[in-house]
């Protein structure tokens, strides 16, 4: 059975597609047999984060409208085995998409293609669009910036897994929900400028999965089409790769959450700024 | 499918009891009345969007408003108008004229429900027994025990009794009772106790944060709650007309 996982936010260019990239990666990393779905109808974003924007040929709406087979749909990535991405379609529209037509791609993927986890990268904002990335899900991972809005967003997007998903509707166990922090500057945080980590769980009171730490890694990881996870030297890429091991339930310290102390060299020599 | 050789009926009448807002009525000035109309909506609007209501006649003393003027300015506040309760015949003809129904008695108070969001609830044993020999008093209802957080955008009404949260209640979430509200958690958002009308509902809450705290319709906004109060557990209570907040450390 494939876990269905959505990637959501409420909040736009909160990182949702950053770490649909990173984390479905890190899941295929780890040997699970995973699936990127990008929700985003009409943008598509995560083809170029992973690269691969010259291979689309067939996105899920031609999938979704029996214009194409999965097959000929799913893009097999070249870096990582196990790793599979569905496109978006750019010329589409978020209507598009159906529940019946979403929910017989899924079944497809579970009983025919065995993949281990289905990763939705969810558009912002609760219409359509976000809401069919949801429905389905079977855990969630709530992508929240350290900022007030990001917060309530999140707060508002858990209210709606908890009473718009198939899991609510149906009366089954709730969506696992888990939140990741992301675009954390430890130095602002200890300005004020942004909320720290413990006045953000206190407000969402969901189990935390991670904190990736702002980084300029993340862009450049983006320009040249992969996902940042895999430039391992990264602090962004580290904070996903624990974030991933959490998910898949390892006990691990949360790193990049303080100011980076100075050096001895510059302690004993004092540096400039 | 249905075998076609057989007639089905198209539809069966049966009794049923439902529980409907009430507008109790104590003025035929169609402009107070939407003035009214407008502050209060504006609190929860959410929860007023499309309710069936009943326009009650039963308190009103002397004139009556003309009812297809008042079921018109309900209409413009996004309500439905269905009926007119009073026993009187005048009324009940006016009601007529207006294309109102009209109910004569009102219905015994009902049992706890939440009905605006789809929110998951569990409602709490009917059946306490009595122990005997304890002195008892008189239990107006039992209540609605939501054991989620209540979250930005949803909302929940304890219709006829007490609402208790076992967490919190987010900033954008809307809680509603007709009796009090207890909140194990932080209150953040609106809270409303005594939705209907009574002025004996409290509200409890383990740390008071509130957007809102509403008692039978006196209502404080945040800013306007001292903040000696803020951030403590706190029971918010109604006085002479006068909205009370108290320590309870
Ligand atoms: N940890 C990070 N450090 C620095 N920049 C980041 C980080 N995470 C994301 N970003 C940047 O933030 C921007 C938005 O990221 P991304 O596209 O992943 O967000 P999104 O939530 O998918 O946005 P949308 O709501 O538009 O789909 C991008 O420019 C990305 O490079
Ligand atoms: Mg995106």
């Amino acid at each position: 059975m494939s876990q269905i996982i959505v990637v959501t936010s409420g909040k736009g260019g909160v990182g949702k597609t950053t770490t649909s990239a990173s984390f479905g990666s890190g899941l295929a990393l780890k040997g699970h047999k995973t699936v990127i779905i990008d929700f985003d109808i009409g943008l598509r974003n995560l083809d170029l984060i992973m690269g691969c924007e010259r291979r689309v040929v067939y996105d899920f709406v031609n999938v979704v409208n029996d214009e194409a087979n999965l097959n000929q749909a799913l893009i097999k990535d070249k870096r990582v085995d196990n790793l599979f991405l569905l496109p978006a379609s750019q010329t589409r529209n978020k209507d598009a998409l159906t529940r019946e037509g979403v929910e017989r791609i899924f079944d497809q993927l579970t009983n025919e293609h065995n993949f281990d986890y289905i990763v939705c990268d969810s558009p912002a904002g609760i219409e359509h669009g976000a809401l069919m990335a949801l429905y389905f899900a079977d855990e969630a991972i709530i992508v929240t910036n350290p900022e007030v809005s990001s917060v309530r967003d999140s707060d508002r997007i858990l209210g709606i897994l908890a009473s718009q998903s198939r899991r609510a509707e149906r009366g089954e166990d709730p969506v696992k929900e888990r939140m990741l922090l992301t675009r954390y500057c430890p130095t602002r945080v200890a300005s004020g400028d942004m909320l720290c980590i413990e006045d953000i769980e206190e407000i969402l009171a969901i189990p935390l999965i991670g904190v990736i730490p702002e980084s300029g890694d993340v862009l450049k990881a983006s320009n040249s089409g992969s996902p940042v996870i895999l430039d391992s030297e990264s602090n962004a890429a580290q904070a996903y790769s624990d974030a991933v091991d959490r998910f898949l339930g390892e006990e691990v310290p949360l790193r990049f959450i303080t100011e980076e102390k100075p050096g001895l060299f510059k302690r004993l020599f004092g540096g400039k700024g | 499918m249905k075998p076609n050789n057989q007639k089905q009926d198209s539809f069966r009448l049966r009794g049923s009891f439902f529980t409907l807002s009430a507008m109790e009525l104590y003025s035929a000035d169609i402009d107070s009345i939407d003035e009214q109309l407008t502050k209060n909506i504006a609190l929860a609007p959410k929860f007023f969007e499309k309710a069936p209501l009943v326009i009650d006649l039963e308190k009103i003393n002397g004139k009556i408003p003309n009812l297809s003027t008042l079921k018109q300015l309900l209409e413009k506040h996004n309500l439905i108008p269905v009926a007119v309760c009073s026993s009187k015949k005048a009324h009940q003809t006016a009601a007529h004229k207006a294309g109102l129904g009209i109910l004569t008695a009102n219905a015994p108070a009902p049992q706890a429900e939440t009905i605006p969001n789809q929110t998951k609830e569990t409602e709490t044993d009917d059946h306490q027994k009595e122990v005997e020999a304890a002195p008892h008093y008189e239990v107006k209802n039992h209540g609605l025990v939501i054991r989620h957080a209540v979250r930005s955008g949803q909302q929940i009404y304890a219709r006829g009794g007490d609402l208790t949260v076992l967490a919190s209640v987010s900033t954008g979430a809307e809680i509603l009772a007709d009796g009090n509200i207890h909140i194990y958690g932080t209150l953040r958002g609106r809270a409303f106790a005594g939705a209907s009308g009574d002025t004996d509902a409290m509200i409890f809450c383990h740390s008071l944060q509130a957007e809102l705290v509403s008692i039978a319709g006196h209502y404080q906004l945040n800013e306007k709650i001292d903040s000696n109060y803020l951030n403590k557990r706190t029971v918010t209570h109604l006085q002479d007309e006068r909205l009370l907040i108290d320590l309870l450390d």
